[in-house]
């Protein structure tokens, strides 16, 4: 289960709000979920060893050289809330008044 | 009240690459808003990010030059937050296994020398850029153009103690990005950033309490960084002997530096490092980096600015005053060093460019790289003047005619019929013509009224219409009037 307190951390972290009669529904929800995923803390791992470099592939990269980039049509189809060459968003306050 | 102030640095520095860290989309400043986007560093459903290998050379670069041990095995975490200039919601960076650990800086003020250790380097992207909509729509805009590009982020320990030593930190910083050729350091564009946490060791009877850490943001030059400092040392004081609240009641919290009220704002309340849920980019493989890469790298460093300063004072024997001006920015240096290859005196050198070329370059705010005089062409007129063919003021009026319009001293020399005559007989006849027509003067200094030369001297130049040479006319004028 998840407790209010984590369930509303979560909430606030991705900056989601729902109403008094969802938040049981989806804590539940969650709660089936987080139990699901635990079931993973019964297989024994102490066997096996953390370093990642010894049993998986490294180093896929690529050489420093410019492409294309997306045309502006392609963008404007790809967003409805496209204008003048810009993405519109809900704007996010970034200063606070100061708390006395 | 007594209190040590302790702050700590986090410098972000954007790579000048030619492509974005994890696609092709060309990595520059500015530009039409959102044209240098694509499905990767828009953060659409289903692209692949791929690691551009020279934002992982540039950071064993960075790392190497500031003394710090290279991971032979580092990888990519992603970094969660919601925020509208982050568009997958998270940002591909470096959380426990960082490329770069443990290196060192020595930082100097006018308080002395203090060795600053870095904790960190890592590789990271930056995001798109904000612009609120000032339209009451409570909208914003946001352009991805700088989503994407590679960054390094430098962190320092807490080591500094002042706000002069966190200026100087950065500015050291600033200087050896810019000597290893990895960033352009431009901070008016943000190709330099820096972020520093602060709070002070508060001193009370024998007890020492922290108060609460603070982050800076927003400080966009070195004067920036120490004035915020400045003032949240005075604040954080304040705060303390009002409030008397420590680091463990009130946590950590953001703050942004207001340049026209010269004040720090409170902004969000920063996430604790859990909230960002860190955990491997599971689009990336690791990264094993072998001890032959590190080497080849390290061979491309070059001198940094200590080595070059030392170099410039012992071996060159220049002033630490003129060193400084030389050394700050790479291209200079580079430019007074290609000058000496052709006219190997450094002092005069050094002179000429610290005089009239800084002159000529402030007045018409150009850069180095931007100048049209080629160091070849400063060497050539240099020896002009050393030869004797133009007098100092002769050279003067060349070089701004040379800077206007890219020419060689010499072209300049011979199409205006500069030189200046040195020659004994031109000169001898110049002379005697002078005395000849003015024998009151000549009277007069011999009859002890030494200043008549002075006059004798002007009616020479003019005569020569400026291009005789003051020190041999002068030298041929005494003897012709004593005989």
């Amino acid at each position: 289960m998840i407790d209010d307190k984590t369930f509303n951390a979560v909430l606030g972290l991705c900056r989601f709000s729902i109403s008094g009669t969802e938040q049981e529904h989806f804590k539940n929800q969650i709660g089936d979920i987080i139990s699901y995923v635990e079931k993973l803390k019964e297989i024994d791992t102490s066997h096996i060893d953390p370093d990642l470099g010894k049993t998986i592939t490294v180093n896929d990269l690529r050489d420093d050289a410019p492409g294309e980039s997306l045309i502006r049509t392609k963008l404007e189809e790809l967003s409805p809330h496209f204008e003048n060459g810009f993405f519109r968003v809900p704007q996010i306050i970034e200063e606070m008044e100061e708390k006395k | 009240m007594k209190y040590d102030v302790i702050i700590g640095c986090e410098v972000h520095v954007q790579l000048s690459t030619k492509s974005k860290a994890f696609c092709t989309c060309r990595n520059v400043f500015g530009g039409e808003p959102n044209s240098r986007v694509c499905p990767v560093c828009l953060g659409l459903p289903g692209s692949l990010p791929v690691p551009n290998k020279e934002h992982i050379r540039s950071a064993i670069k960075a790392g190497r030059a500031l003394g710090c041990s290279i991971a032979p095995l580092t990888k990519f975490d992603r970094k969660n937050y919601m925020y509208p200039d982050l568009p997958k919601a998270y940002q591909i960076s470096q959380y426990d296994m960082p490329i770069c650990n443990n290196g060192m800086l020595t930082v100097f003020t006018q308080e002395g020398t203090r060795d600053i250790r870095i904790l960190r380097i890592h590789m990271e992207e930056d995001t798109g850029k904000n612009i609120h909509a000032d339209d009451g729509s409570h909208e914003s805009y946001v352009d991805y153009n700088r989503s994407g590009t590679p960054l390094l982020e430098i962190v320092s320990e807490p080591d500094m103690r002042s706000p002069a030593e966190a200026a100087a930190f950065v500015m050291s910083i600033h200087e050896i990005m810019q000597y290893l050729e990895i960033s352009d350091c431009n901070m008016e564009e943000g190709s330099l950033r820096c972020d520093a946490n602060i709070n002070l060791w508060v001193y009370e009877e024998e007890k020492k309490y922290a108060t609460p850490i603070v982050e800076i943001k927003n400080m966009n030059s070195f004067k920036a960084i120490q004035a915020a400092l400045e003032y949240e040392v005075q604040r954080q004081a304040d705060e303390w002997q009002n409030h008397r609240l420590t680091r463990e009641a009130a946590g950590k919290s953001t703050r942004g530096w207001n340049e026209a009220s010269g004040k720090t704002i409170l902004q969000r309340t920063k996430e604790e490092e859990a909230d960002y849920r860190y955990f491997p980019e599971p689009d990336l493989k690791p990264l094993s980096i072998s001890a032959d890469l590190i080497q080849s790298i390290e061979k491309t460093i070059g001198e940094l600015p200590k080595e070059k300063r030392e170099r410039f004072m012992h071996q060159l024997g220049l002033s630490e005053t003129d060193t400084i001006v030389l050394t700050t920015e790479k291209a200079f240096a580079d430019y007074f060093e290609q000058i000496l290859t052709h006219y190997p005196n450094p002092k005069k050198t050094a002179n000429w460019l610290l005089g009239e070329v800084k002159k000529y370059l402030n007045a018409g705010n150009i850069s180095i790289s931007d100048f049209r005089t080629t160091p070849a062409h400063i060497a050539e007129l240099l020896l002009l003047q050393e030869s004797g063919k133009i007098s100092g003021k002769m050279a003067k009026d060349v070089f701004i005619k040379m800077a206007a319009t890219g020419k060689a001293a010499q072209e300049i020399v011979s199409a205006e019929g500069l030189s200046q005559i040195s020659d004994r007989g031109e000169l001898e006849k110049i002379v005697i013509e002078v005395i000849a027509a003015n024998p009151g003067s000549a009277d007069d200094y011999r009859n002890g009224k030494l200043q008549a030369i002075k006059f004798l001297m002007g009616q020479v130049m003019k005569a020569s219409k400026g291009k005789a040479n003051p020190q041999e006319a002068e030298k041929l004028l005494s003897e012709k009037l004593s005989s």
